[in-house]
């Protein structure tokens, strides 16, 4: 098992529960980590391992939702899908409105017990994609020299070349040679992937995960 | 000379007593005029002509008086009865001698002649009347024979005397002089003639004195004698017989005397004088008194019952005693020892309270508490002697009342008229005294059986449960009302062996089984069996009989008590089941609050299931498979299976609405299975539980699902507490121990915040959960408590709350029937 590659992690106190679980998910060419209490996962974990998180919502010590939860303050992007048992609903309609991936019943049919752990590792990889290029966007962004920054800041406020060069007391001429370095430096070929980008990064640095 | 013939014949002519010469031929020679006229001859002349054997009545009698003339020469008051001029004949007394010649030739005879008819009619009315006398007393005696020996005896005495009297011939002045009666004679006018000694002993006067004087002013002083005098004239008019008067004596004493009289009268029938003939009864009749006295005290004693109506015949009785004529009966106080008068006779109130305590310094009173009746001179009492003199009182009598041995009361009476009382009065007193003794003893003692039995009645009689009395061999001797009522049969038909039949046939061996056990031993038995009323009805009792006592012929009788339990059976029952179903529904609710834990337990397997079989399929598909790694995933996937259907079975066990059965099990294995059942719930809940078993714990007869239904309520309970805490912090303790020789306890710990104070966990409905039904507790109380167990908070506080409950470890017999 690679460090990179992406793990299923299992947490229940059930050890059959978890042997079963590695059985089907191995067979299915999946990696398979276990865990047999929230304690055990967390002390353990690794947030950089790619994969996602699946818990039994009834342990001992943690439960599935205290798992969660602490998972979240300590801003691990690791997708969870939470097993539940009969009449554990309301429990799980608050998980997901925690952020939890999904829920699943037990006994949940295998068939779309993959399904989502596929999923959920797609969304962990494409979440570790979007972090990655956001960290390179970040990087790019810190090159860009104090001029450079305030000519971007004024083209992604959507300021004509014209006004930002008076609003800056340069030359029209100027404010052009310094778009082209930001767009460069940060690999945009156009204004709109310019916006698109810092916006993006703005709303990462703001706005809910 | 011739003036002495002059002298005697003139002597001889003037005499009153008849003389006479005679010739052994028998001729008369000579007869004076006296007894001219004795022999009513009209002239000497007649008389002389009489041969003297024709003067004789008997001849023979002349024969043996020429006889003894011839033999003795003078023949001195030789009695003959004569032959009168008229053929009459007549008593005479005769004396004569014979006037021999110088040759001793008999001469002639000289003697006198008495008439003695009258003494003699005198003699043979005498000795008649002492024959009537004698039968009187014959008939008397008899009938005081059966009153009083001693009277007997002294009669015996008497007869005796009065035999030998009889046998002699020649009585009438031994009758005089010696009889015991009475023998006076009394002149028409009362003037005393005649009185014999025994007379002269009974009245105290010498005969000197009586005789000249009048006889009923003499002996019936005051007015007493006009009375007498006019029954006097009744005399007159015939013969008495045993007719009762009382004399006083010269000492003032009242005599009884019975008279008998005759009169006499003279030539023309004119009364001369009463011959009477008294019998002192006096003695006699004090002691027919006394006696008749003590038969009628005996006899109106006999069937009192009341204490103080006994005292009072007693005492009343004790009034009539010669010379006693006032008194009180004083009882023995057990508890002060102090005398207590119970009711008194013609003394103040005051006296007779006073008398008992007044005495109680002096060695007379001592005397008499150590059971000697005292007799004293009212002076002799110091302490009482004022008392006494403002009562008048001369002499006291302090008689014991004694009852084996011990004074149980005592009488103390007194008398106004004598300073001392005579033997037989102190003998009645004493008699009386030992009559009420035993009549005392025998009264409390059937008050006390009376108040007993009356007891033992109402009780019986009242009681709400039926009652039995009956020994091994007689079987039922008694049943109670109440029996009847239970039975629905007659009191009679349960006698002997007759309750069997009211018994249930189904309960009737064992019943005689345990009957039969009773009867070798001092076995108190106490059983529960029906009982079948004739009008269908059948009832539960339970009987609980024991020994009362130890019977002669070695039968010990016993009591039965037996209660109707027919609605305590029904309403146990009613309760059993009602506790049964209310148990069953609580399960099924309980279920239901841990529907979704015990959902997870279902899923948990049958999810790994699912996941190797498909796992299986997976690789098996992909020809990616090694075997080794297959068959561990089946072995697996089996044993998941297993514990899904063992998981199943404990639920259905837990929720069927089964008839509870009681067995021998293993309390750890019990509460084993409620701890697996509450697992998931506590494992969803984050509470550790953790289990203390013991190993050696015994076993118990229990229902094990209704135990396990306690266990997982109290588990249940404990966890709800322990989730005050936080995750991780929430433990529950399960313990299992034996805390005493036959007990077994099974305490349940958690670490919340300990119960509210005041609160009740065991009242129904009483909860501290949004959702709980409040029932929990107070039905696993109930269960704990049908199996003979406690159900109790051990601690509850800051740290936690044990609850506890005990169950009776199971003994070798519920081994063997296990």
């Amino acid at each position: 098992m690679r460090p990179d590659e992406p793990t299923v992690f299992v947490v229940d106190d059930d050890e059959a529960m978890c042997e079963a679980l590695t059985w089907l998910l191995e067979s299915q060419g999946l990696s398979v980590a276990t865990y047999n209490s929230a304690e055990d996962f967390l002390s353990a974990y690794d947030p950089a391992r790619p994969g996602c998180l699946v818990v039994d919502v009834r342990m001992r010590g943690l439960s599935g939702l205290e798992l969660q939860a602490r998972l979240v303050e300590q801003g691990c992007p690791l997708p969870i899908i939470i097993l539940t048992g009969h009449g554990d609903v309301p429990m799980a309609v608050r998980a997901v409105k925690a952020g939890a991936f999904d829920f699943l019943e037990k006994p949940v049919d295998d068939q779309r017990l993959l399904e989502r752990i596929r999923a959920a590792l797609a969304l962990d990889a494409e979440r570790r994609q979007a972090a990655l290029a956001r960290q390179l966007a970040l990087m790019r962004l810190q090159t860009l020299t104090a001029r450079e920054q305030q000519v971007l800041d004024l083209v992604v406020a959507g300021k004509p070349s014209k006004l930002i060069a008076f609003e800056l007391g340069i030359a029209e001429k100027t404010v052009e040679v310094h778009r082209q370095r930001v767009m460069q430096k940060l690999e945009v070929r156009g204004v709109v992937e310019l916006v698109h980008l810092v916006l993006s990064l703005e709303r990462r640095d703001h706005g809910p995960t | 000379m011739g003036a002495r013939a002059d002298d005697y014949h003139s002597l001889f002519d003037a005499v009153p007593i008849g003389l006479y010469r005679s010739t052994p031929d028998g001729r008369l020679l000579d007869a004076n005029p006296a007894l001219v006229h004795m022999l009513r001859y009209p002239d000497r002349a007649t008389l002389l002509a009489t041969p003297a054997a024709e003067l004789y009545l008997n001849p023979d009698e002349r024969a043996r008086y020429l006889h003894r003339m011839q033999a003795e020469d003078v023949v001195v008051d030789f009695e003959l009865q004569a032959r009168c001029y008229d053929g009459s004949p007549i008593w005479v007394r005769a004396r004569a001698r014979t006037i021999r010649g110088p040759a001793g030739e008999i001469l002639c005879y000289e003697g006198s002649a008495e008439d003695i008819t009258a003494r003699k009619q005198l003699e043979d009315e005498l000795f008649r009347h002492h024959r009537s006398l004698e039968e009187s007393v014959t008939v008397r005696t008899a009938e005081l024979a059966r009153l009083n020996l001693q009277l007997e005896t002294e009669l015996a005495e008497r007869r005796e005397v009065e035999q030998r009297l009889l046998a002699e011939r020649d009585f009438s002045s031994r009758i005089l002089e010696h009889s015991p009666a009475i023998m006076c004679s009394i002149a028409a006018d009362g003037t005393t003639r005649f009185i014999n000694a025994a007379g002269e002993r009974l009245t105290g006067y010498t005969r000197a004195e009586l005789v000249g004087r009048n006889w009923w002013r003499t002996f019936y002083p005051g007015n007493e004698h006009c009375q007498v005098e006019r029954l006097f004239e009744a005399f007159r008019a015939g013969n008495v017989h045993g007719y009762e008067m009382a004399l006083t004596t010269r000492a003032g004493e009242k005599r009884a005397i019975s008279w008998s009289s005759i009169n006499r009268h003279d030539a023309d029938g004119t009364l001369t004088e009463v011959i009477g003939f008294g019998i002192d009864l006096t003695d006699r009749l004090q002691a027919e008194q006394l006696l008749r006295l003590q038969r009628d005290l005996c006899m109106s004693l006999g069937p009192i019952t009341d204490l103080r109506r006994g005292l009072e015949l007693v005492l009343d009785a004790t009034c009539q005693v010669e010379g006693v004529d006032c008194g009180g009966v004083y009882v023995l106080n057990d508890a002060t020892g102090d005398l207590e008068l119970m009711c008194h006779r013609n003394v103040s109130v005051e006296f007779a309270a006073a008398a008992a305590r007044l005495a109680s310094d002096e060695a007379a009173h001592r005397l008499v508490m150590g059971g000697r009746p005292i007799y004293l001179h009212y002076s002799a009492l110091p302490s009482t002697r004022a008392a006494c003199e403002r009562e008048g009182l001369r002499m006291l009598a302090a008689i014991p009342v004694l009852h084996e041995g011990q004074i149980i009361a005592a009488l103390y009476m007194g008398s106004r008229s004598r300073d001392e009382l005579p033997a037989n009065a102190r003998h009645a007193l004493e008699a009386i005294a030992g009559r009420l003794g035993g009549t005392l003893a025998r009264v409390r003692a059937e008050a006390a059986r009376r108040l007993t039995e009356e007891r033992f009645r109402v009780l019986s009689e009242t009681a709400p449960v039926g009652i039995v009395l009956g020994d091994a061999v007689r079987g039922v001797v008694y049943a109670n009302p109440c029996m009847e009522r239970i039975t629905g049969r007659s009191v009679a038909n349960l006698m002997g062996d007759g309750w069997e039949a009211c018994v249930h046939p189904d309960d009737v061996t064992a019943l005689r089984q345990a009957v039969a056990r009773t009867r070798d031993r001092d076995f108190e038995l106490e059983t529960d069996f029906r009982v079948c009323c004739p009008d269908g009805a059948v009832r539960w009792v339970h009987a609980h009989t024991a020994t009362v006592s130890e019977q002669t012929a070695g039968l010990d009788l016993r009591v039965g008590v037996v209660q109707d339990i027919t609605e305590r059976v029904g309403a146990e029952e009613a309760a059993r089941q009602h506790r049964d179903a209310l148990a069953h529904a609580t399960r099924v609710s309980t279920l239901g609050e841990m529907a979704s834990g015990l959902a997870h337990e279902l899923a948990q397997p049958l999810s790994a299931i699912l996941y190797y079989a498909r796992g299986c399929i997976a690789r098996l598909q992909n020809g990616d498979w090694d075997a080794e790694d297959a068959i561990r995933a089946l072995q697996k996937m089996a044993g998941q299976a297993e514990r899904a259907g063992g998981f199943v079975r404990n639920l259905k066990a837990f929720v069927r609405n089964a008839e509870p059965q009681r067995v021998v099990a293993d309390i750890n294995a019990i509460v084993g299975e409620a701890v697996r059942l509450v697992a998931p719930e506590a494992r969803a809940r984050g509470v550790v539980v953790a289990l203390d078993l013991q190993a050696t714990v015994p076993s118990v007869v229990v229902d094990r699902i209704q135990i396990e239904q306690v266990c997982i309520n109290l588990i249940r309970n404990a966890m709800d507490a322990a989730s005050a805490k936080p995750r991780g912090a929430r433990d529950v303790s399960v313990q299992t121990a034996r805390t005493a020789a036959r007990t077994v306890t099974v305490r349940v710990g958690d670490n919340g915040p300990g119960l509210p104070p005041n609160s009740n966990v065991f009242e129904p409905f009483f909860t501290t959960k949004p959702d709980g039904t409040g029932l929990g507790l107070p039905i696993a109380r109930s269960i704990v408590e049908a199996h003979e167990g406690k159900l109790f908070i051990e601690v509850t506080g800051e740290r936690g709350t044990t609850f506890a409950f005990t169950l009776p470890a199971a003994g070798e017999a519920d081994h063997e029937a296990g």
